[in-house]
């Protein structure tokens, strides 16, 4: 009030003092980054054809499987600490996403479901079902569960802090899987591990942010009591059925000269995937909010 | 307007000569397009062995012999040569070890063990048959898919094609050598005719032989032969490699293994047919009057004697005239000579000296001995331009020398000649009728020849021999009254009749041999031919005693496992030369020469034919002959009478291979499998459905994700293609249709995780 | 678009709605894990029917597995999507005379694969009961398998197998099973469900 009265002027209307981090420019600005730089290597690697020394790969390998933990760390984490009204546990949800994908998403899908060993063979429409009621319900499932119980509903003090949270479960939830996937392929190359990297991370966060609005919808909003579980099937449907899509895109196609994968047009499609549903569930966040502003605003007329 | 007209010409000049340079070019092209080449040296390579005779010793097995040979079926048949791999004084091994080079800058490792299936002893030919792994066990033939290659037909081959030899060039301990040559010529032999043998321009070594020559198609065309001789001759080359008596040392008191010299000398590759024909239709055939076939061991030194030359060769294999000098100019030489005590596992050798410089072209490499034990030989150079020269022509046994004559060539002097001798029966007019050299028994006999630049009171003989003697009564010697230049005919005749068998009828001038010729009288006269063998048939029967007494047979059902053939013979005298030759859909695929040992007269000559897997259908006929001439033949019919499309013959395609890999690690998948999709059906069709008789082939991966499809793809045939390992998105593909320019194709193959 | 909710009031307890969505989710993630897990076992236990009248059987082998009855037996399917030994079920028919046993069967069957395979043995096992209540034989045994390509560097593998022995109508029926050492426990229900549906 003091630093308004020493200059005995008004803030300008436009501008306005905002005590929360702005959650969908930190995941554009992660995503945004990610993608540009699993691009690069990927383009380094694969279609310019860089080597580098074996020691370096591997540390390439290790950077490009922290990248987005790294990249959240610093442009989430981080920048929450520098905003008057920090959303609190951030990193607990990472970190239990984390443990609980370790001791039982993975080993589920590994030893229960199997995916590959009955579902390569089958009909494409079965495979996206398969996968989505198995991989895809199983992962939405556990970062669902982690948020609901660490942080949902008392540290949820706005809309978008549902995104924020479970945001930073699918990073963990991704980093688990692109540690898995390094320690099983230790042979991968940096641009396969980058591609890797992006495509589970992206359609971790697209999933997430579909959860997300269910759960902000259940906190401030009265939906039906299938609304929650209607944008897990979605989220499911959108990361599971997403792997036998994208692997359709991306199989190779054989001719004379070889058979060689389009790793391309699977960068492009999660890519694309998480700029649409981001759009479309930032739109809905909006009218949510703002349904929810009118009808405060009704409620204080009357 | 001028100025754009002319620029106008202008352009049109330069773009009507780039046209033209432009379909010229194209022109350039399309004949280089057109002449691509489907020879396949690695095909070939991996097609190619090493073979090690061996016997077995107390602690491990004995090499005993090397050659080379070539794989010429999926299921593993081999061709090689017969000296290296058949038992015998010079290689007494019992046992065939196949080993082959994995990758063809390898030495070649023992992989499997064979047995010979066909054998051609003389002609130095064998078949062997891949029966087992190397430490023992049975392999399922159906599970062999190797590469093999195909045999052409070796009487397509042209002077100055280009050829390529490959085999092992070392014992064992180096890679596959290929050595390109071009066919320089043919020699000539009773047993093949003109192309018994291909003449190579460049030699390779001995260790070589068994192996193959192809033409520019990348087809065998000849099997490079030369037979080590006696390893107790003088000249015998021999290396100790083991220590065979276990003293602790390998020295010249163990068992050494005998080497040819270097060789140029290639057996056709259709002496091999009718061997390969047999083996892969699984049919051999009994004979049950061995006592009528077998010949009686010689027991004295092979010999050769009687030396002379002759520029052509009749049908029936007998010097047209005696020569002792060419013109310029000529194309064929035949050196004639009379053999005794020669057996097939003799090794004799053919020395060519023009003007005293060792001719490579014209000389025979030590080879075993393709006739029979004694009789009338020629070797000889045929479709190869001969320069002037004197000729010394040196023939060896065994490595040492057995006779020697010279001719020369280019030298060109109206001599009084007889030439071209002609057998018969001489009718009222004074016709002579009849086949020429097989004639029937009867009291008279006439011969009649050509004669030229005769003079009036030149001396001149007439000799006729029986089985080598001279029949007492038979010389005629006389003064030349007859003219210069004309024929004459001469007889002989016995009141009692001349008794069957082999005749001969030497004609000289001023006592120097000017013509001879062998004639055979055998059975009953039947017009103006002789009838030797009557009741030729087929039957079925369980024994060959009951066979004797069953009705013909002329249709089989399909599937029947064997069959018999009878028939009688009569006045067959004892050394007559008959050959017994069986074919399939007029495909031979049994021959044998042999003199006849039996009876004069008999019933019921039996034979069997019997098919491993019962005898395919077909059209089976027996020919008999003499001298090249076909006496009796007869033809039954099995099942729908033609032989079924072996699908898996064809070694004309394109060899499909390549790595499949992860798309993520970059690493081989371990046990993806490949699928090719027969043309009727589509990826999808197969993936459904799962049925092997969709599949027209199959491979899987090794440990590094190589696979190799083992049966060639077709050019011009639209397959379908699945690939699937357990963890990876199937790979599907329709319509893969390969050109044989593109061939073997090694594919990079990702597989996508899901 | 900022939305500051500092204003918004904290609620106790959770509504019956938030229960209830809370619930469903549950009840939506238990059902899907049920729906996979019988998804995959109708996937993994599909089996299609095979029948051959002149052999007189009548089999539902599983699906997705390479159908042969080209070779000395009457049927062979295989797993060809495994990555090493590629699991087989095959049936074959051998005549035998009246006087034939089941020890000679065996010993016959042993004296082949010994020719035949690497490293063959063979373990006796009590006899087992078929589904419709024939009483057969059965022996276990191994061996190790390798590619037959000699251009290919392959690795052998141990392989497991298990024939049943049944004899009827003046022939034998030898029912084997075969699968890589890894996963011969894996695949055995297969082999198990087959055997039941089998019909001779």
């Amino acid at each position: 009030m003091g630093r308004y009265a020493a200059r005995l002027v008004t803030p300008p209307q436009d501008e306005e003092i905002h005590p929360y981090r702005r959650v969908w420019a930190s995941i554009a600005i992660e995503s945004g980054v990610l993608f540009a730089l699993c691009t690069g290597v990927f383009v380094g690697f694969n279609l310019i054809g860089i080597s580098v020394p074996t020691v370096l790969e591997q540390g390439l390998r290790i950077v490009l499987v922290l990248l987005p933990f790294f990249l959240w760390v610093i442009f989430s984490l981080w920048r929450e600490q520098r905003v008057p009204l920090p959303r609190v546990r951030l990193f607990a949800v990472m970190i239990i996403t984390v443990l609980a994908a370790n001791a039982l998403g993975v080993p589920i899908v590994d030893l229960v479901f199997q995916p590959d060993r009955w579902l390569p063979l089958a009909p494409v429409p079965t495979r996206i079902v398969a996968y989505a009621i198995t991989i895809g319900t199983l992962q939405e499932f556990i970062k669902y569960m982690v948020v609901r119980y660490t942080v949902w509903r008392d540290f949820f003090r706005t809309r978008l802090d549902s995104v924020a949270y479970t945001f930073a479960s699918a990073v963990g939830y991704a980093t688990v899987l692109n540690v898995q996937f390094v320690l099983t392929t230790p042979t991968a190359s940096p641009d396969a591990v980058a591609l890797y990297v992006f495509e589970t991370m992206a359609l971790g966060a697209a999933a997430s942010i579909v959860v997300a609005y269910g759960m902000a919808e259940l906190r401030f909003a009265t939906p039906s009591p299938l609304f929650l579980p209607l944008t897990l099937i979605i989220a499911s449907f959108l990361y599971g059925g997403l792997i036998p899509i994208r692997v359709n895109f991306v199989n190779a196609s054989f001719s004379l000269a070889g058979g060689f994968p389009k790793p391309l047009i699977g960068l492009m499609l999660s890519f694309g995937v998480l700029i649409v549903i981001s759009f479309v569930f930032s739109f809905l966040f909006e009218r949510s909010e703002r349904a929810a502003q009118e009808a405060e605003a009704a409620e204080g007329r009357a | 307007m001028m100025s754009s007209i002319r620029y106008s010409k202008t352009s049109l000049r330069i773009w009507s000569f780039s046209a033209l340079l432009l379909a010229l070019l194209l022109l350039a092209i399309a004949p280089t397009a057109a002449q691509e080449s489907p020879f396949d040296l690695d095909r070939i390579e991996r097609a190619t062995v090493f073979i090690m005779q061996a016997r077995q010793s107390a602690n491990a097995p004995v090499v005993t012999c090397v050659g080379s040979g070539t794989i010429v079926s999926r299921n593993g048949l081999i061709l090689t040569n017969a000296h290296h791999t058949v038992t015998n004084d010079n290689c007494p091994g019992t046992i065939l070890i196949i080993a082959l080079s994995v990758r063809p800058d390898e030495t070649p490792f023992p992989l499997y063990q064979a047995e010979i299936v066909q054998a051609d002893i003389g002609l130095d030919l064998a078949l062997l048959r891949i029966t087992r792994q190397n430490d023992g066990r049975l392999i399922d033939q159906a599970s062999l898919a190797l590469p093999f290659v195909e045999v052409a037909d070796s009487e397509e081959v042209r002077l100055d094609s280009t050829i390529t030899m490959v085999g092992y060039p070392g014992i064992g301990d180096e890679p596959i050598a290929a050595v390109r040559g071009t066919v320089l010529g043919f020699t000539g032999e009773p047993s093949g005719g003109d192309r018994s043998w291909i003449k190579s321009s460049v030699s390779i070594p001995g260790t070589m032989t068994g192996g193959a020559a192809y033409n520019q198609d990348g087809e065998l065309i000849g099997i490079p032969t030369t037979a080590p001789i006696d390893r107790d001759s003088p000249e015998a080359t021999c290396v100790i490699i083991q220590d065979t008596n276990a003293d602790g040392l390998a020295n010249a008191n163990d068992d050494c293994i005998p080497m040819g010299g270097f060789l140029n000398s290639l057996r056709p590759s259709n002496f091999a047919r009718p061997l390969i024909r047999a083996a892969s239709l699984g049919l051999d055939v009994e004979i049950f009057n061995t006592s009528a076939i077998v010949s009686s061991s010689a027991a004295d030194q092979p010999r050769f004697s009687r030396l002379f030359f002759s520029s052509s060769v009749n049908e029936a294999g007998m010097p047209t005239s005696v020569i002792r000098s060419l013109p310029s100019g000529g194309t064929s030489l035949y050196l004639f000579f009379d053999y005794y005590n020669m057996t097939p596992e003799t090794v004799y050798e053919l020395r060519v000296t023009v003007d005293g410089v060792v001719n490579p072209t014209f000389s025979l490499s030590p080879v075993r001995w393709s006739g029979g034990q004694d009789g009338l030989w020629y070797v000889g150079t045929t479709e190869q331009p001969l320069p002037n020269g004197v000729y010394e022509y040196t023939l060896l046994i065994d490595g040492i020398i057995a006779g020697t004559q010279r001719i020369v060539v280019g030298r060109s002097e109206p001599t009084p000649t007889f030439t071209d001798i002609v057998f018969g029966v001489e009718d009222a007019r004074g016709n002579i009728a009849g086949n020429g050299y097989v004639l029937p028994v009867a009291a008279t006999v006439s011969a009649r020849f050509i004669f030229r630049n005769m003079t009036e009171n030149l001396s001149w003989a007439a000799i006729w021999f029986r089985e080598g003697e001279e029949i007492a009564g038979s010389r005629v010697e006389e003064t030349w009254a007859y003219g210069t230049e004309g024929t004459r005919t001469i007889r002989i005749q016995s009141p009692t009749g001349l008794p069957p068998g082999t005749y001969r009828l030497d004609l000289y001038i001023d006592n120097r041999l000017s013509a001879t010729s062998n004639l055979t009288l055998a059975g009953a006269q039947d017009g103006r031919f002789a009838r030797i063998f009557a009741e030729t048939r087929f039957t079925t029967a369980d024994s060959a005693v009951e066979a004797r007494t069953s009705p013909p047979i002329t249709s089989f059902t399909a599937g029947t496992e064997s069959l018999y053939a009878l028939f009688d013979w009569q006045l067959m005298g004892a050394g007559t030369l008959w050959t017994l030759s069986w074919y399939v859909d007029e495909d031979l695929f049994f021959q044998q020469t042999a003199p006849w040992r039996g009876a004069e007269t008999g019933e019921d000559f039996t034979l069997q034919l019997v098919g491993r897997d019962g005898i395919p259908d077909g059209t089976y006929r027996l020919e008999l002959s003499l001298n090249n001439l076909e006496v009796a033949s007869q033809s039954a019919r099995v099942g729908i009478g033609q032989l079924p499309i072996d699908r898996f013959a064809s070694a004309t395609g394109v060899q499909i291979r390549g790595t499949i890999l992860d798309a993520l690690s970059g690493e081989g998948i371990t046990g993806a499998t490949v699928f090719i999709v027969t043309e009727d059906y589509s990826a999808a069709d197969f993936m459904t459905a799962w049925q092997q008789d969709q599949l027209y082939a199959t491979a899987v991966t090794d440990r590094n994700g190589r696979f190799e499809i083992d049966r060639l793809l077709e050019p011009e045939i639209q397959y379908s293609l699945a690939i699937v390992a357990d963890g990876y998105v199937p790979i599907l593909a329709d319509g893969v249709e390969v050109t044989l320019d593109d061939n073997p194709v090694d594919l990079p193959i990702y597989m996508t995780r899901g | 678009m900022t939305i500051i909710e500092v204003g918004r009031e904290e609620t106790s307890g959770l509504s019956l709605r938030q229960r209830w969505s809370h619930y469903f989710a549950i009840l939506y993630t238990i059902i899907m894990v049920i729906i996979s897990l019988n998804l995959r076992d109708s996937i993994l236990y599909a089996t299609i029917p095979y029948e051959n009248t002149q052999a007189g059987i009548r089999v539902f082998y599983p699906q997705n597995w390479l159908l042969d009855t080209d070779g000395d037996y009457v049927f062979r399917v295989r797993d060809m999507g495994q990555r090493d030994f590629k699991t087989t079920i095959q049936v074959q028919i051998i005549p035998i005379s009246s006087e034939s046993t089941v020890r000679n069967l065996l010993d016959n069957l042993a004296f082949t694969r010994f020719q035949v395979y690497a490293a063959y043995r063979q373990f006796p096992r009590p006899e087992i009961t078929l589904a419709d209540g024939t009483i057969a034989s059965a022996v276990d045994y191994t061996f190790v398998f390798n590619n037959t390509d000699p251009f290919l560097e392959s690795l052998p593998s141990v392989v497991v197998g298990q024939d049943i022995i049944v004899l009827q109508r003046g022939q034998a029926v030898v029912i084997s099973y075969q699968a890589s050492a890894d996963r011969y426990d894996e695949f055995y229900p297969i082999f198990q469900n087959f055997l039941a549906d089998m019909e001779l």
